[in-house]
């Protein structure tokens, strides 16, 4: 074995000169990148602006407090598509930018309605990207614009958005994936959250970061986008719960029922939603049979019924059942009137229950949504009633049981 | 050198599984959609069988490979063709995987890298364990990658189960159709396929009555597994996005998000893909040298490793781009290689050698 040391020896040499220093990258040489801002540039070009880690100033807690900095700051530039942005971007920028942390893509209100089919492939085809995202439209201003606005918080809108989005129930980091899968489906149309600047308190202007009354950014609904990817135009909020409703993705929503009529709420945690078509023997016609499930704790009721007694519970979860039926009910043909767009995934129900007669509709799916009939019913559940039976500022004479 | 049942069972499932969980997803669900899981299953079952006449057929020229039986038993001139069609297949498909490595590693890992780095360092790799250990040392290495590949395939599926929508399997076979179906099967099933290697794999076993076990057994675990992985994909993702990403799995892993602080898993996904590659390339790397100097009756096996090595090497820089290695897996890998060299000539030899055993028998009555 011994002729063989001289190859031996040329085979570790190699080691020294094949082990992987072409794309040797410090950390120190990244700018980690945590939100993406798209928009129309005033010369019609792309804009793109990101939100980067400012690493020196964020700390862990119980470092060396007082007045601590931000922990990010906003970049942008223009050119004819992404690609090119960013090259402008890197002669302003010291370090390469790393989008691997990328969790969040804002778009500015221009940008969506010119619509995302010619510009968006960017997300996919790079490998470090990952398809768990947020994705939200920025109502009736820029993303770059919302990309500077601080928490208090959190350590940078782009952490603020995402959380606010999973702390009101809704898509979360699934909001891209949704999107794209809509985008790729006949029977339903991309519905993407929207985010808008406000102050931290209603109805008065906001002032700087370190002020009582701070801007902060807020979630204010969902978008409306058709087949070609074009933004349409806005629900609010109220009305983005029922879509999300719809589509069996809300985690969590309070329904709350009229004051003048004793207002009570109840907080559903366990939310269902089932779409049913049917269709008429005459003239093959479809229509939509929605069951709406929830169930959850009570939260109010300012009625003085005792709710230990299950007639009166029976009672209220028929209240709020009409409350749901109407409200959905209203959200769905606001809807079908305004946009007559299916977000809601009807399409799809069609698709996967009944594939035969779908393959007739699906061409025209975009004319005949609008004049489907569709009813909702709710079906409500009160699980818990806290810890009380009757209201205690209700005297025993005025509780009802 | 010496192959125990147990390392068959493990080299056929690393051997397999890589590459098919890598590749094949996107195109079969290209034609299946969300009935993808089908053709997987029909692609299963085919390639359980393919795997078991070959075995069955090897273990009928016990202590003899591919190469030596079938002169034996097609004549001295078509068995040579046959041997022939074979080493064309492997020679060619090191080239294709090497490039395919390669490609892949570049894109996820190493943007700046050059190419020859990577196939230099792969080609080291297979030299040395080709010559240190032939196929006992490729043998003994799948014994310790196969079960980190079950484990990270196992963390693939809990991780992702709460990503998982089981709507997403509707509607069942409408959409699509057979022909479609079937057209999804074809790719894995060409995978698969490549079992029939165990026709020169046989004669190393120390233990033949073990071979077909182990053999088939491997082959189930490396289809259930690329079935469970398609599955996965379709239920996190539905079925039109893969279709369109060149490695979908990949994309699933980067998506894995387990209470917000398990995430960017992909790195680690694409070194557990490479220890499979390692693997494959080796042994494909083995059966090509030890093919030819059987062939050419050379007395010394693994002077055959240097020619074939700086062959592959060039093979490998000769491929022009992606879409030919894209091109080299649609058409001769699932068109020619499928039909001739994975059910053709195994079917085959095992007929004729059947055959002259009977003539042989009622001969000496």
């Amino acid at each position: 074995m011994k002729k063989y040391s001289a190859i031996r020896f040329c085979l570790c040499l190699n080691l020294l000169f094949l082990s992987g220093c072409w794309d040797r990258k410090e950390l120190n040489d990244r700018a980690i990148w945590l939100a993406t801002g798209w928009d129309v540039a005033e010369t019609g070009e792309i804009e793109i602006s990101g939100q980067i880690v400012i690493p020196a100033n964020v700390q862990t807690q119980g470092g060396s407090g007082g007045a601590s900095q931000q922990g990010f700051f906003t970049i942008s530039s223009r050119g004819k598509n992404v690609s090119d942005a960013l090259q402008n971007m890197q002669t302003k920028l010291p370090r390469e930018a790393f989008f691997g942390q990328r969790r969040v893509v804002f778009l500015g209100e221009e940008f969506a309605k010119r619509g995302l089919k010619e510009y968006f492939d960017v997300n996919q085809r790079a490998s470090d990207v990952s398809l768990r995202s947020d994705l939200f439209v920025v109502k009736g201003g820029k993303a770059k614009d919302l990309l500077t606005v601080p928490n208090p918080m959190e350590k940078s809108p782009a952490v603020t958005s995402l959380k606010e989005h999973r702390q009101s129930g809704g898509r979360g980091d699934t909001a891209y994936l949704n999107f794209l899968i809509a985008a790729n489906l006949d029977g339903i149309r991309p519905s993407v959250p929207v985010m808008e600047m406000s102050s931290s308190i209603e109805g008065e202007k906001g002032g700087k970061v370190d002020s009582p009354n701070p801007k902060v950014v807020q979630l204010a609904g969902v978008t409306v986008f058709n087949r070609n990817l074009k933004m349409l135009g806005y629900l609010n909020n109220e009305e983005n719960r029922d879509l999300l409703w719809v589509m069996g993705l809300l985690k969590k929503m309070t329904i709350s029922t009229p004051q003048s009529k004793g207002g009570s709420s109840i907080n559903l945690t366990k939310i269902d939603c089932k779409i049913e078509p049917i269709f008429s023997q005459k003239n093959d016609q479809v229509s939509f049979k929605v069951i709406l499930k929830g169930a959850g704790a009570l939260q109010e009721s300012n009625s003085g019924l005792d709710f230990e007694y299950s007639e009166n519970l029976k009672l209220l979860n028929k209240k709020f059942e009409k409350v749901a039926e109407k409200q959905v009910q209203r959200t769905i043909e606001k809807v079908q009137k305004e946009y007559g767009q299916d977000i809601f995934g009807f399409g799809e129900a069609i698709h996967r229950k009944h594939p035969i007669r779908w393959k007739t509709l699906k061409d025209n799916w975009d004319q005949t949504f609008p004049k489907t009939k569709i009813s909702v019913t709710a079906q409500i559940k009160i699980k818990r009633i806290g810890m009380e039976g009757p209201s205690v500022l209700f005297k025993d004479s005025e509780i009802k049981k | 050198m010496k192959l125990s049942g147990l390392q068959i069972f493990w080299l056929m499932f690393t051997f397999e599984t890589g590459n098919m969980i890598l590749l094949t997803v996107s195109p079969v669900m290209e034609d299946a959609k969300q009935d993808v899981w089908i053709s997987y299953l029909i692609a299963s079952l085919l390639g359980v069988l393919i795997v078991y006449i070959a075995s069955k057929t090897a273990l009928l020229h016990p202590k003899q490979t591919l190469v030596q039986f079938s002169r034996s038993v097609f004549g001295k001139w078509i068995g040579t063709i046959v041997v022939l069609v074979y080493l064309i297949q492997w020679y060619s498909v090191i080239g294709n995987i090497l490039r395919e490595f390669a490609d892949f590693t570049i894109t996820t890992l190493l943007p700046l890298t050059p190419p020859w780095t990577l196939y230099v360092t792969m080609l080291l790799l297979m030299i040395y364990v080709t010559y240190i250990g032939g196929i006992e040392g490729i043998g003994r290495c799948s014994e310790v990658f196969g079960p980190i590949i079950i484990l990270s395939i196992v963390l693939l599926v809990i991780f992702s189960l709460k990503d998982v929508e089981t709507i997403n399997l509707l509607p069942v076979y409408i959409d699509t159709g057979i022909y479609s179906i079937w057209k999804g099967t074809l790719t894995p099933l060409a995978f698969l396929g490549e079992s029939v290697i165990i026709l020169m794999l046989a004669s190393f076993t120390d233990d033949p009555k073990k071979v077909v076990k182990s053999a088939v057994s491997g082959i189930t675990l490396a289809a259930f597994s690329a079935t469970i992985v398609a599955l996965c994909v379709l239920l996190v993702f539905g079925p039109d996005i893969p279709a369109k990403l060149r490695h979908p799995i990949f994309d699933v892993i980067s998506y894995l998000s387990v209470m917000d602080f398990i995430q960017n898993l992909e790195i680690l996904a694409v070194l557990v893909w490479i220890l499979s590659v390692f693997i494959k390339l080796s042994l494909y790397f083995f059966l090509s040298c030890y093919g030819t100097a059987q062939l050419f009756k050379m007395k010394d096996w693994r002077k055959m490793i240097w020619i074939a090595g700086i062959f592959f090497f060039a093979l490998a820089q000769f491929f022009p781009d992606t879409s030919y290695t894209f091109g080299y897996m649609k058409t001769y890998w699932t068109q020619y290689a499928l039909p001739i060299n994975m059910v053709g000539i195994p079917i085959l030899l095992w007929i004729v050698t059947k055959v002259r055993k009977k003539m042989k028998v009622s001969g000496t009555m």
